[in-house]
């Protein structure tokens, strides 16, 4: 029976045998930080919702096809962010040339939010915030959200050849920063 | 108002008769069916379910008469029956297994009998396995999912056979939570082994024995029948009817008490192994003479 | 720039500045990267989030787990415009699902393959078998065994009899196109391919008309021995086509009939269990 002490895989596996409980615990773990990553890339609380709940159903019925040595918290994330490029592609309409969606807002970075990366972590984010909006987002949308250059591609509406160029110029860019 | 009335009640299975001449008034609370197996509770409360059609007498539920069709609809639609036994479908989880139910019980709207099933899975104690297959529950478990089927929509007539079967103290004692407060609008009706029970929850108990009602009344009027009757001694008395040793060391002995013994209180239990035992001497004689 | 600590965590403020949607590009990606590693950080957010949000994205959640998952079959009664609530009374029992759908299909191609290869032995076994399928339907759905919970589901207000036609149709629906497309692909007259349809209809509404007396399996096991002896001593006495021949079909019709007309008569006893009447 899944627990509190249960870890994030355990409660996957529970979750494959149809207990209901250990989905209720790891909805209590992961559900608020998602719903705050999806809240960044979608204004509107209504698709959060539905994108949350997406999520979470098919974490349920996909439990089984879940390797046991994996992230859980990555692999809730991947669906999470597939499933809210799908809904707002939907929304916007396959016909429409340009989406009227933009998960990745490319604004520069103001010196204020600059100053508030001191912590330790915040290695990417320094480097981030010195690179320009363009190469920003090709690096969010990969090793933040963790999109194939396919996805990313799709995801921001640009060929997948330039979203390669530009991962690879962002690279180079931070090795610079960061040596 | 009685919401069950039996008159002149009979059914047999073949030749050999399950029933004879019960005749009974239930009205809203909790009735314990106590007997021996083979007494006929079995038959008595499937009679009232409407799973069975009886031979002889009268039925009414709710003034309602069960032989006939838009009755029978009528009873039904008041219903809530556990059975003794009953199989599950094949694949069905908990909680779908509830659902059809409450589809059969017409609740056609979706998001209502959702919100129904929720509430007697709840009741039931069965919410962590709600989404488990029935097939892979335990057997007190599955007991739960029949019970919590029978709750669905309140019905005004429950009719349990042998609820508390495969349960642990805390789930009886949930248990008779939500069937002592069901009983305070609802007629219930459930049969048992088990006369502690019975103590517990009925206002009225009735022992079956052989087809017949040997005693229909309170349960403090059945545990005073056998005032006097039930003593501790030091050892087993030859004319005691049952006799076990208990904790301390000593006898206790239930039949005919010899003058100048310890007489105690007798329990809901002693009366009525008194009572089936008297019957069985009876009959005895009476096959004998 | 001011200098705080270092700390392995992202403090209240930054948590609470992506939490609010307010932390711009670099912040954000900074704390988000964090939460991907840290359990702690994460579990700090659930006081930083909307509560009211989770809870109710929590309760479509559980009902749509909770809720069971359609079945395949059930998915495509949908698409033929039976409701939900219907479909989960069909596949109630093991006639509407896969297992009994294949043995159906198994026997009929069986047959048919019999008659392809041996002309005169196999069309007589296409003749005998073809229509007793939908019977061995009805007994798969009414059967004794075939629904475990009868005992409960026949103290329900739904009426049993509706319950019974309901699966009926679900039972003809399913194996009668298998049949007949089985008998189109045999040699002979293209008449062949619907002729063992009556006798079919009227096996399944007798065995229907005798199951409140004395149960399906038995009414269906009676049934089909009955029809099995007629056609093995009709082709050894004679010619295999007479089985589908208009003796055999006015026969059928009136038997078929006689046996509906039984049932809409006395379609109460269906409400009764088994044994009842």
């Amino acid at each position: 029976m899944a627990d509190c002490d249960s870890t994030d895989a355990d409660l996957i596996n529970a979750m494959s045998e149809h207990d209901e409980a250990a989905l209720r615990l790891l909805y209590g773990r992961h559900a608020a930080w998602v719903s705050a990553r999806l809240r960044r890339r979608c204004a509107d609380t209504d698709v959060v919702a539905d994108v949350l709940q997406d999520t979470f159903v098919a974490a349920w019925n996909g439990a089984g096809k879940f390797r046991g040595d994996g992230d859980v918290a990555a692999w809730l994330w991947g669906i999470a962010i597939r499933r809210l490029i799908s809904r707002l592609r939907q929304a916007s309409g396959r016909a429409a040339k340009a989406p009227t969606w933009k998960l990745y807002d490319a604004v520069d970075v103001s010196a204020e939010e600059t100053a508030l990366l001191t912590v330790e972590y915040s290695d990417l984010g320094t480097a981030l915030a010195r690179l320009s909006p363009e190469l920003r987002v090709v690096l969010q949308a990969t090793v933040l959200d963790g999109l194939t250059t396919r996805e990313a591609a799709r995801a921001l509406n640009i060929p997948q050849g330039t979203v390669k160029t530009r991962l690879v110029r962002a690279r180079t860019r931070l090795r610079e920063e960061l040596a | 108002m009685s919401s069950v009335i039996l008159t002149g009640l009979g059914k047999r299975y073949g030749r050999a008769p399950a029933l004879t001449g019960v005749d009974l008034r239930l009205s809203s609370g909790v009735t314990g069916l106590l007997g021996p197996n083979g007494a006929g509770k079995t038959t008595l409360l499937r009679i009232l379910a409407t799973a069975l059609a009886a031979d002889e007498g009268q039925v009414r539920v709710f003034g309602q008469n069960p032989a006939d069709t838009a009755g029978r609809l009528a009873i039904r639609r008041r219903l809530g029956y556990l059975p003794q036994e009953s199989g599950f479908p094949r694949g069905f989880t908990a909680f779908g297994f509830v659902d059809y139910m409450a589809i059969l019980k017409e609740w056609s709207d979706r998001a209502a009998r959702h919100a129904e099933v929720r509430r007697v899975v709840g009741l039931a104690d069965l919410t962590a396995v709600a989404t488990k297959r029935v097939h892979a529950l335990s057997g007190g478990q599955r007991r739960r999912v029949l019970l919590a089927q029978a709750l669905i929509g309140r019905p005004d007539l429950l009719v349990l056979d042998e609820p508390t079967t495969g349960l642990d103290p805390q789930q009886r004692a949930r248990l008779r939570d939500i069937l002592s407060t069901a009983g305070e609008t609802a007629t219930l009706v459930i049969s048992t082994h088990q006369t502690e029970d019975v103590a517990a929850l009925c206002e009225r108990v009735i022992v079956l024995d052989q087809g017949r009602v040997h005693f229909d009344g309170s349960v403090e009027g059945l545990i005073s029948s056998a005032a006097g009757r039930v003593w501790l001694a030091t050892d087993r008395h030859p004319e005691a009817q049952h006799a076990w040793r208990i904790g301390t060391g000593r006898w206790r002995n239930v039949g005919d008490a010899p003058a100048d013994v310890e007489v105690v209180d007798p329990t809901l239990e002693d009366a009525y192994l008194l009572l089936v035992g008297d019957r069985a001497r009876e009959t005895e004689k009476e096959v004998v003479a | 720039m001011t200098q705080q600590p270092r700390t392995w965590h992202a403090n209240e403020a930054e948590l609470r500045a992506l939490a609010d949607g307010v932390a711009g590009p670099a912040l954000g990606a900074s704390v988000e990267s964090h939460l991907m590693r840290c359990g702690a950080c994460r579990a700090r957010m659930n006081d930083l989030v909307d509560g009211v949000l989770l809870d109710s994205v929590w309760s479509a959640i559980r009902e749509t787990v909770e809720a069971p998952r359609p079945s395949v079959f059930e998915r495509l009664l949908r698409k033929f415009g039976v409701s939900a609530e219907s479909g989960r009374l069909l596949v109630a029992v093991p006639a509407m699902r896969g297992a009994w759908l294949i043995g159906a299909t198994a026997a009929l191609l069986f047959a048919g393959g019999a008659a392809l290869f041996a002309s005169g032995f196999g069309l007589a076994l296409f003749l005998l078998v073809a229509p007793l399928v939908p019977v061995m339907g009805v007994a798969a759905a009414y059967g004794g065994d075939a629904d475990p919970s009868h005992e409960l589901v026949v103290t329900t207000p739904y009426s049993a009899g509706r319950l019974l036609l309901l699966r009926t149709a679900a039972v003809l629906a399913t194996s009668l196109p298998v049949a007949a497309l089985v008998g189109l692909a045999l040699p002979g007259p293209a008449w062949l391919a619907v002729a063992w349809l009556i006798p079919g209809l009227a096996f399944v509404s007798l065995s229907l008309a005798a199951a409140p007396f004395v149960g399906a399996t038995v009414s269906s096991g009676a049934v089909a021995a009955t029809w099995s002896a007629i056609a093995i001593a009709v082709s050894k006495i004679g010619d295999p086509m007479d089985l589908a021949g208009p003796a055999v079909q006015v026969g059928s019709l009136v038997l078929c009939a006689a046996a509906v007309t039984t049932i809409l008569t006395h379609f109460r006893l269906f409400d009764l269990p088994r044994g009842q009447t």
